[in-house]
């Protein structure tokens, strides 16, 4: 929160992204992901295209070291710095989530101060193609704490139609999406409370998904089919160099 | 936060030295991508000119079809175990990441400047065959088959030393400033120049595989005044000799030649680091890049003697290496009877006659930004490994590239493009030298897996068996061997590289011992001075236990 209030205050667009960032938006989070046992690993953030080299001097002069590897191995789309006082060590995207499938955040800084809009955190663990049990538990989280329903202006519920919007225009972030977005409801009865919530916003989710006309690009990319692989691949982080 | 599969591509790094725990990453090059770098750095427009040129011409029954699959055999086992090598170490900075890990710093630090010193010379060679392969022939075609002297004359003026020069150094300083800005746009660069390269050879094999010998032979009298038979006799006269059939001793002599642009297929392993799912991408991109050009370049082979002959091939070569200028198209068009320049005679039509240059010119601009950004690649492994400064590995904050290490590559070229242009620098003497420096990466292999057991055994590598042994044991002995006996061909023949030692190599010997003796002292040097900082550098390498 201090690190994005801190680069805010200096101008600069900063969100936290991932599960820190579902802790961070989530009010009941926090104690839910604690109940089963899910620290924070590592803090991950988003910076704005533009103001990507203001915020590594911003966290340099704040004793934040960046790696080098990385930034040889990724030319300003991705950064990792290490605090070597504090032991924390800091994932920074560049103005897109670029993983598995992509998810693009233009237009989308506004809608929270702190975190990235709680549909692309949702996103964020929908679109991993070999999706672990704690991202289904992350994903069930935020369905669990925020009601789905089509754009009403309200930043806390899960605006489904943007959810389709995106998910008609790219066939394998679909296939994923989809398939993962079941096995949140599969999961759902391990929450403690709430798992009906889940089960039906799941229910909603999929009804709207599945309700949107497709893109051009989708149904073309739909008749491939498996026979081509449909996501990209994530490496583990090692030194490239 | 988990984004990704389970681990899967790249080998468990024991002890974790060199592994930290983090989000997952996007890496810049998929399969296709190492593909097209390593296809690239063959360059099939090299091979052919060249083949087309010294072979008929040189090596009388010299089959450069048989020549080019024979070195395409020894480099597919040259590919495996670099493959292997690539999923041992997934690293970028090319030979250097293997011999550092397995041998001394000071002989790793060495032998990659003097291939960084090499590839960044293959680098500007290239840039001055775009020239004089590239655009003479284009130039002395489309003027010959247009009727425009001014065309002709130009073809004169870019190949001649000044032009060769200029233009070189302007299209490497363009493969710089393209590195620059990024290695994405750089992919995405060659992705196009691929499709470009491969529609307009696809177009060359239908002329070559449509144009027949006589109608060539009245092109030929058409656009250069040069008469078929003549040609053959005036080089005859002047000692060509030329063989009926195949000379197989020939043949073994000259595979040296495609074994020049076919070294280029296992490169990739300069951008190890770079690469996603290095276990298919590697495989394919180096194995496929050898079979698939080796095959192409062969084709052309048996294409150009059949459209050509291989009698006037060797000819005609042999009277513009003699520089008889009457029985060679200098002499009327300007331009070296390089493949480019026989195959738009074909053509005998402006439209083809461009689409062939074009294929040749963006065969050749493969090699240049390639070999470049290779040669940064091993750099920045210094610079990290503080072997150099570390503003060597700079990364520019305005466009987010090692925009040092990009300049040094491309000044380094661009002082080559001037020796080859003024000075003349045999074509294969270095590469003696990258064959004992690859070679000694192919001999460490046939040990690597009983000496680094604990990362052999790690690796995917340790999979693979041949009659019990490890496939990287075996694969690295065949490549030791085929190097070593290139090796030799080399270096016991003249017209391809001759002894290093003679003294019309002085120019090469000079740069290979300068290279050598300037690294070693600036090796103690900067050693000392890290020292007094209280760095040892050898830390960094004994991190890596060989058992």
């Amino acid at each position: 929160m201090a690190l994005v209030a801190g680069s805010t205050a200096a101008g600069l667009t900063v969100r936290i992204v991932g599960s820190t960032g579902i802790r961070l938006h989530c009010a009941d989070a926090s104690a839910t992901m604690d109940a089963v046992e899910r620290p924070a690993k590592d803090i991950d953030i988003v910076v704005r295209h533009g103001d990507r080299g203001a915020l590594r001097d911003w966290l340099e002069q704040r004793g934040w070291v960046v790696d080098r590897d990385l930034l040889v191995a990724m030319e300003g789309e991705r950064y990792a710095f290490h605090h070597p006082e504090a032991g924390l060590d800091l994932d920074v995207f560049v103005d897109k989530l670029e993983f598995c499938h992509t998810i693009p955040l233009d237009g989308r800084w506004e809608h929270h101060a702190t975190t990235i809009p709680i549909e692309d955190l949702l996103l964020q663990k929908l679109q991993v193609h070999d999706i672990t049990p704690s991202d289904v538990l992350d994903a069930a989280i935020v369905l669990a704490t925020h009601d789905v329903a089509p754009d009403q202006g309200d930043d806390e519920v899960i605006d489904c139609g943007y959810v389709a919007a995106l998910l008609a225009r790219d066939w394998g972030f679909h296939r994923d999406a989809t398939e993962n977005l079941e096995r949140v409801r599969d999961m759902a009865g391990a929450l403690a409370d709430g798992a009906q919530r889940v089960q039906d916003r799941a229910v909603k989710l999929r009804a709207a998904i599945d309700d949107k006309d497709k893109s051009r690009g989708w149904r073309m990319r739909a008749r491939v089919g498996e026979r081509m692989q449909w996501w990209d691949d994530v490496s583990d982080r090692e030194d490239t160099y | 936060m988990s984004t990704s599969t389970a681990p899967r591509a790249t080998a468990p790094t024991p002890g974790g030295v060199f592994s930290r725990s983090a989000s997952g990453l996007i890496r810049v090059a998929g399969s296709w991508d190492v593909f097209i770098f390593n296809v690239g750095l063959v360059s099939v427009g090299i091979a052919i000119a060249f083949n087309q040129y010294y072979g008929p011409s040189l090596y009388p029954g010299a089959a450069p079809a048989i020549s080019t699959l024979l070195a395409a055999l020894g480099m597919c086992f040259a590919a495996v175990t670099f493959y292997f090598w690539s999923t041992i170490f997934p690293r970028s900075g090319g030979v250097y990441v293997i011999l550092s890990r397995t041998t001394h710093s000071s002989l790793a630090f060495l032998f990659s400047l003097l291939e960084t010193v090499i590839l960044l010379y293959y680098g500007a060679l290239a840039a001055s065959l775009l020239v004089q392969v590239g655009l003479g022939s284009f130039f002395a075609t489309v003027g010959s088959i247009g009727g425009n002297d001014t065309l002709v004359g130009w073809a004169g003026d870019v190949t001649g030393p000044r032009g060769t020069f200029w233009i070189g150094t302007g299209v490497l300083l363009l493969a710089g400033l393209l590195l620059a800005t990024g290695t994405r746009r750089y992919f995405s660069v060659q992705r196009v120049v691929f499709v470009v390269a491969v529609v307009a050879t696809f177009v060359t094999l239908l002329v070559m595989l449509f144009g027949s010998r006589s109608s060539f032979q009245s092109h030929l009298t058409e656009l250069t005044g040069l008469k078929y038979d003549e040609v053959v006799s005036t080089a005859k006269d002047n000692g060509f000799v030329s063989s009926s059939g195949i000379d197989w001793g020939e043949t073994f002599k000259f595979l040296v030649w495609p074994l020049l642009p076919l070294l280029g297929a296992i490169q990739s392993i300069g951008i190890g680091g770079e690469i996603k799912k290095v276990r298919t991408a590697q495989l394919f991109g180096m194995l496929g890049a050898v079979i698939a050009t080796g095959l192409l370049i062969a084709l052309f082979a048996v294409l150009s003697n059949k459209a050509f002959g291989q009698t006037f091939q060797g000819a005609v070569a042999f009277n513009s290496l003699s520089g008889i200028a009457d029985g060679s198209t200098e002499g009327s068009i300007g331009a070296a009877p390089y493949f480019t320049t026989l195959a738009g005679i074909l053509a005998n039509n402006s439209f083809l006659a461009v689409i062939i240059m074009a294929a040749f010119v963006a065969w050749f601009w493969f090699w240049i930004p390639a070999e470049i950004a290779y040669t940064t690649r091993s750099m920045i492994a210094w610079s990290f490994d503080r072997l150099v400064p570390s503003q060597m590995g700079y990364v520019s904050r305005r466009f987010h590239t090692p925009v040092v290490a990009i300049a040094i590559g491309t000044a380094g070229s661009i002082v080559f493009m001037w020796l080859i242009a003024f000075h003349g620098i045999a074509l294969l003497t270095l590469i003696e030298a990258l064959l004992v420096i690859w070679g000694t990466a192919m001999a460490l292999a046939v040990v690597f897996p009983w000496l680094g057991k604990r990362y052999f055994n790690a690796s995917p590598a340790q999979a693979y068996r041949f009659l019990g042994l490890p496939l990287m044991s075996v694969t690295g002995a065949v490549t030791t061997v085929f190097f070593a006996i290139a090796f030799v061909l080399l270096w016991t023949d003249d017209n391809a590289a001759g002894a290093l030692f003679d003294k019309a190599h002085r120019t090469e010997l000079w740069i290979i011992v300068g290279t050598l003796v300037a690294g070693l002292a600036w090796y103690i040097g900067n050693k000392l001075y890290r020292r007094s900082q209280g760095v040892d550098i050898e830390l960094a390498f004994r991190q890596i236990p060989i058992e």
